[in-house]
């Protein structure tokens, strides 16, 4: 492994970038350089006092795999921070590519200052596996489509980038992040030094995958963390353990592609405070959180004491009763082999009409025959062009709930289908709703197991 | 493209709910309790607004 180094300070792209005394001057040449040396992979030792403006749109592309970091000149060469490209008053593309490995360590990279929409584009190249560390991305233009990009567009490439500790930063409330491919996020901060987006993750195509865990995104306040999605191609977007603005919109409304081809978003554990275990789950055909607002008293608790509920809104589009909303699944592992018929506990506040089993009901799978593990499934919705009936009712009322209408409500029970396990494994239940614009709160705790 | 915007509280959720010119509906959530209904409308009136944008983006490029 041989280490290059480069520094705007007192290189020069005719010297050999083998010492300090005789450092490449631009990031692109060192980086291209380096990268295609033989005997990879090598090191490139980034001045932490590196400063460099583009002279225009510039792609960096890697030859091979390289290990970009900056360090303190001075200080031993120490990994540090400081290192910056791209920070003209002019906007330009600033754009990493390469069919190859590549990390970085310290630097922060920037698209310019000016109003052009441009973007600074990491692993733009189909192959192209980026991982940054310590890093401020900075989409510092202006321009209405200014943006930082993740991964290559097109249906048959692929791309991987993963953040750890880095800083994302846009120059205005239009600026956003584009995910295309698979792109990971541990311990990323939207920075609050910068403008609070609109919509931060406004566009993404061709699979893209987004796991944040970690991360603190409450700089958008409540503004929308991933907006309607347009483009074709699933797009998967996981939060973990994250701190979210106050009244964050999740997902913005669908209008353009009312089905389920585009786009779904998990949360875990998110908050703008400290109300742990909060849950979420959204696409283009419904919503389901957490509350611990409206639930059952002997109901589900998060923390073996505080309860939680589920409330499932159902979007204003498009859900029916044969392309329905469809929440996450439930599980209980249930050791017995005997007939059960296990079940959800539902309301539904405001009215006192119960739902029917083509506007909500539940299903649930489990082993249900021997010698495989394939699972089995019932469920109480209405038959296919059968008569719809109203779901069976609760024996809980209003003093078993908490939370619900002060007196108009109607409890439910979903589910509850005779079934006989043939061995050992999960119970797993979810809600199914086939109706626009309705609400269900359900205990997420699977009864009628005994 | 003219989008119209409603909102309604269920517990701790906004939901809005948008109309467009043809009386097509979409819809949004986001926790919203401690917010006063004229905050909610402003931020429904002001969401709208990009509703109607992208509506006319969409119907632009065909995929309405």
């Amino acid at each position: 492994m041989t280490i290059y180094y480069l520094s705007s300070v007192d290189g020069s792209n005719a010297s050999d970038g083998l010492s300090w005394a005789n450092a490449f001057l631009t990031f692109k040449y060192a980086v291209e350089t380096a990268s295609a040396a033989a005997s990879g992979p090598h090191t490139l030792y980034v001045d932490s006092a590196h400063s460099e403006d583009l002279s225009g749109a510039t792609t960096v592309t890697a030859a091979g795999d390289i290990r970009i970091v900056c360090v303190n000149r001075s200080g031993g060469d120490a990994p540090t921070t400081g290192a910056v490209v791209g920070k003209q008053s002019t906007s330009y593309n600033l754009i990493l590519a390469g069919a190859c490995e590549v990390y970085i360590y310290g630097m922060t990279l920037q698209n310019g200052t000016g109003s052009s929409s441009v973007l600074v584009h990491i692993a733009n190249q189909d192959g192209s596996h980026y991982e940054l560390e310590n890093c401020t991305l900075f989409s510092s233009s202006t321009g209405s489509a200014a943006a930082i990009t993740f991964g290559i567009a097109g249906s048959t490439a692929g791309s991987f980038v993963k953040l750890r500790d880095c800083t994302l930063r846009v120059g205005a409330t239009s600026g956003s992040l584009t995910i295309y491919n698979i792109t990971h996020m541990v311990n990323c901060t939207l920075s609050a030094s910068g403008s609070s987006p609109t919509t931060l993750i406004k566009s993404g195509s061709t699979g893209a995958n987004l796991r944040a865990e970690g991360c603190d995104f409450s700089h958008l306040g409540g503004n929308t963390l991933v907006g309607e999605m347009t483009a074709s191609g699933m797009m998967r977007f996981v939060f973990v353990n994250c701190k979210l603005g106050a009244s964050t919109v999740m997902l913005a409304a669908p209008t353009s592609v009312l089905n389920l081809s585009t786009v779904e978003v998990v949360a875990y554990n998110y908050d703008e405070g400290d109300e742990h275990f909060r849950f979420y789950h959204g696409d283009s055909f419904g919503e389901t959180y957490s509350t611990g607002t409206v639930y059952l008293s002997d109901g589900a608790a998060y923390d073996g004491t505080n309860k939680v509920g589920w409330q499932i809104v159902s979007r204003a589009s498009n859900c029916s009763f044969y392309t329905p909303y469809v929440s996450p699944w439930i599980d209980v592992f249930h050791s017995g082999t005997a007939q059960i018929a296990p079940y959800f506990e539902a309301l539904r506040s405001g009215s006192t009409t119960k739902y029917q089993n083509d506007e909500v009901w539940a299903e649930f799978s489990y082993q249900g025959t021997s010698g495989v593990t394939k699972a089995s499934f019932v469920w109480d919705r209405m038959a296919v062009l059968g008569t719809a009936a109203d779901q069976t009712a609760s024996s809980l009322g209003a003093s078993d709930w908490t939370g619900e209408d002060a007196s108009n409500n109607a409890y439910m029970q979903l589910g509850e289908q005779n079934l006989t396990p043939a061995e050992i494994g999960h119970i797993r239940g979810r809600v199914v709703v086939g109706e626009p614009n309705i609400t269900v709160y359900i205990d997420p705790k699977i009864r009628g197991l005994s | 493209m003219s989008v119209t915007a409603t909102f309604r509280r269920e517990s701790e959720l906004v939901v809005i709910v948008f109309e467009d010119h043809l009386g097509r509906q979409y819809s949004e959530t986001f926790m919203g309790a401690s917010l006063t209904d004229a905050q909610i409308q402003a931020r429904a009136d002001a969401r709208a607004l990009e509703v109607a944008e992208s509506l006319a983006q969409a119907e632009f490029e065909g995929l309405l």
